[in-house]
């Protein structure tokens, strides 16, 4: 099989390239092709090229979910190679501030306004389950900056007891459309919350929200989406955090 | 409309991995396991050896997390892009290799992209199929099958019963046609 080989790394690198991205590179040209991919910022864009063009056929790979134990034990060997010895929740902490930080000070009379608004207008906390009262009271209360993909911040998003706050902090053009405000849990489709304002702050109410989900707002029609799931630009999105 | 909304979710999420989130990673492991052990599964066939490569894979992520760049790639692509390379890269190293894998690669049907499962853009799927579509059955057939399940030329033209020259030919002639044809 290696024949092949000097053959591909002397000729055209298109075909070099294509045949590398099938996998059709085998043995110790794999590796010497790879060195050469190091090398060539040509041959590497056109692997590039080569990886986005046959993506889509990656479509048609069912997932294949793994058990909850399976799923555990790589997460832990994963886990264990990224901070070998550290706290991984002391390095979540540590993050989170450090992001925050570059927020924090442009929207720091927002989010006292946004206090303010949600004291004022959030719906009365509900009555926390019997089973888990300790639980509802230390909820602790997320936000989120919901920015432009450019990274310009539009919304704060507050979220406690059922309810959220939402001001806007950026002018967003909505050519006529409505602001509604999305929650997206990992891997989930959007979950429509309520129409927000992109002049002033709105309060909603919403079930429950954790940190790691994501807030986002999409343009649509007065009224809301007709269908359910955003059909107009997603203009702003942002994870919720522990504040 | 909710692909560009989980796609988005998707980018923030990586883009939070290569500042050192090791909680971000989390959230991008559990919303792409599924997805990439399916990729990894379908090349290796061996789950022990695609829990291996899938720890690898996201290990790889964590490292190559800040050179993401969404404005250039899809960032399921990317990951599905760095796990299928880590799934070839194991099943080359294989010692011996395992023809009766290779021969049941054929009995695996695909899944119809439903909607829902839909990782790129419909637009970029569909042209992608219509170009494939004018390939002659035996050469798509054969870039599927190294694609999608890492069969090498030797097993590509065992699976066709041609001699292995004729089948090198057929995919570089296929991929150029390929190429000419996404870029018209």
């Amino acid at each position: 099989m290696s024949d092949s080989g000097s053959e591909n790394l002397d000729g055209d690198a298109a075909d070099l390239a294509a045949e590398y991205v099938l996998g059709l590179i085998e043995g110790p040209d794999r590796a010497a092709a790879r060195e050469r991919l190091r090398a060539d910022p040509a041959l590497r864009a056109e692997v590039e090229a080569w990886e986005q063009r046959l993506a889509p056929l990656l479509d048609q790979v069912a997932p294949a979910p793994l058990s909850e134990n399976v799923s555990a034990r790589v997460w832990e060997r994963i886990a264990a190679a990224v901070s070998p010895g550290a706290n991984v929740v002391g390095l979540r902490r540590a993050a989170i501030w450090d992001r925050v930080g570059v927020w924090r000070l442009a929207t720091a009379a927002s989010l006292g306004a946004l206090a303010l608004t949600f004291f004022l207008r959030s719906p009365p906390p509900p009555a926390p389950a019997p089973s888990e009262p300790q639980l509802a009271s230390a909820a602790p209360t997320l936000a989120a900056t919901l920015s432009t993909p450019s990274g310009r911040p539009l919304f704060v998003a507050t979220f406690k007891h059922a309810g959220v706050a939402i001001v806007p902090v950026g002018s967003s053009r909505s050519d006529g459309r409505h602001p509604e405000l999305w929650i997206i849990k990992a891997g989930a489709k959007p979950v429509p919350v309520g129409m927000i304002d992109d002049a002033r702050a709105v309060s909603l109410t919403l079930a429950s929200a954790r940190a790691s989900d994501v807030f986002a707002v999409s343009l649509e029609p007065a009224g809301g989406s007709p269908t359910g799931a955003p059909t107009g630009p997603v203009i702003a999105s942002g994870q919720l955090r522990i504040l | 409309m909710d692909l560009d909304v989980r796609r988005e979710w998707l980018a923030i999420a990586l883009q939070r991995v290569g500042d050192g989130d090791a909680s971000a990673l989390r959230d991008v492991y559990e919303a792409t396991s599924a997805k990439l052990f399916g990729i990894c599964l379908r090349i290796l066939r061996e789950p022990a050896d695609a829990e291996d490569v899938l720890q690898d894979v996201y290990t790889t992520v964590w490292r190559k997390a800040a050179a993401f760049d969404a404005t250039r790639a899809s960032p399921i692509t990317w990951l599905a892009t760095i796990a299928r390379n880590r799934a070839i890269d194991r099943l080359r190293a294989r010692p011996s290799r395992r023809m009766e894998a290779i021969e049941t690669a054929l009995d695996v049907v695909d899944a119809s992209p439903s909607a829902q499962a839909r990782l790129e853009d419909a637009q970029d799927v569909d042209r992608l199929h219509q170009c494939l579509g004018q390939l002659d059955d035996h050469r798509r057939d054969a870039i599927r099958a190294a694609f999608l399940d890492g069969n090498t030329y030797e097993a590509l033209a065992r699976r066709a019963g041609v001699p292995l020259g004729t089948m090198k030919s057929w995919i570089r002639r296929s991929l150029a046609q390929l190429k000419a044809c996404l870029e018209r």
